[in-house]
């Protein structure tokens, strides 16, 4: 059991088959995974309760994360790349945990905000939706 | 075009079962000196992860020799999870990454912090 920091995680993006790491990541998140359920309710439900139960299929969700964004490198246009010619693309999230564990998945598609402040530096918002899941550790 | 890796690089899955993957504690790896053909391996060697391997990938790179070693190093920094404040310190060889605990490991140039009495 580990209280585990999240400096030293790593993101990385599949480029020609390589898992190469995001330079500048100041933040990641994931959001939306779950197991899907159904309303199964019925008339004769006893008691105020409502019941549910399981479809089968799992969300994947969402792997949200932000950089200080360098539009002229090579990593942050390989991002863009995908939003100009979209392809689903592997990524990954390797933690700083003693057995730098990483979850892997499948994005079917990115979408990018881009930010700036007068009072910050240059950011963007990435956000990758998965196909299917993160390849868990279990 | 072709780009000819420089270290041993991990294999996305979209690497799939290619036979020259090299298996490490489950994860596959490019083994360094591999040569791979992707129409996107000019990005490898613009974030410093590989060399050109063809005339068309140098071309397409755009590099310079020392911008492409310039490169390596910062994909070193990356790769191992350096933080963009310690980049200069890691440059400066101060440190060499960090531990489980996210402290500083030290490198060769490591000056110790000391607390103000």
């Amino acid at each position: 059991m580990a209280k585990v920091k999240v400096k030293g995680s790593v993101v990385k993006q599949d480029i020609a088959a390589t898992l190469t790491a995001v330079a500048q990541v100041i933040e990641f998140s994931t959001s939306g995974a779950e197991s899907e359920t159904y309303d199964a309710t019925t008339l004769d439900t006893v008691g105020a309760g409502k019941e549910y139960a399981q479809t089968g299929y799992s969300e994947g969700g969402s792997f949200d994360f932000s950089i200080f964004l360098d539009p002229a490198l090579a990593g942050h246009q390989a991002l863009t790349d995908d939003i100009t010619t979209p392809a689903e693309r592997d990524y990954s999230v390797t933690f700083a945990d003693s057995g730098t564990t990483a979850w892997t998945f499948t994005a079917a598609g990115i979408g990018l905000n881009v930010s700036g402040a007068m009072s910050d530096g240059l950011k963007a918002d990435v956000s990758l939706k998965l196909d299917q899941l993160f390849d868990y550790a279990t | 075009m072709k780009a000819k890796l420089i270290k041993d690089t991990q294999a996305a899955p979209s690497a799939g079962d290619d036979s020259r993957l090299i298996e490490i504690r489950s994860i596959k790896f490019w083994p360094a000196g591999t040569v791979l053909e992707d129409k996107r391996a000019y990005r490898l060697v613009q974030l410093g992860v590989a060399e050109p391997a063809d005339p068309e990938c140098a071309l397409a790179a755009g590099m310079t020799s020392e911008q492409m070693r310039i490169a390596q190093r910062q994909q070193e920094m990356v790769s191992k999870g350096i933080q963009p404040d310690d980049y200069q310190r890691y440059l400066d060889g101060e440190i060499t990454g960090y531990d489980a605990d996210g402290n500083d490991i030290p490198g060769p140039n490591y000056i110790e912090e000391t607390e103000d009495e």
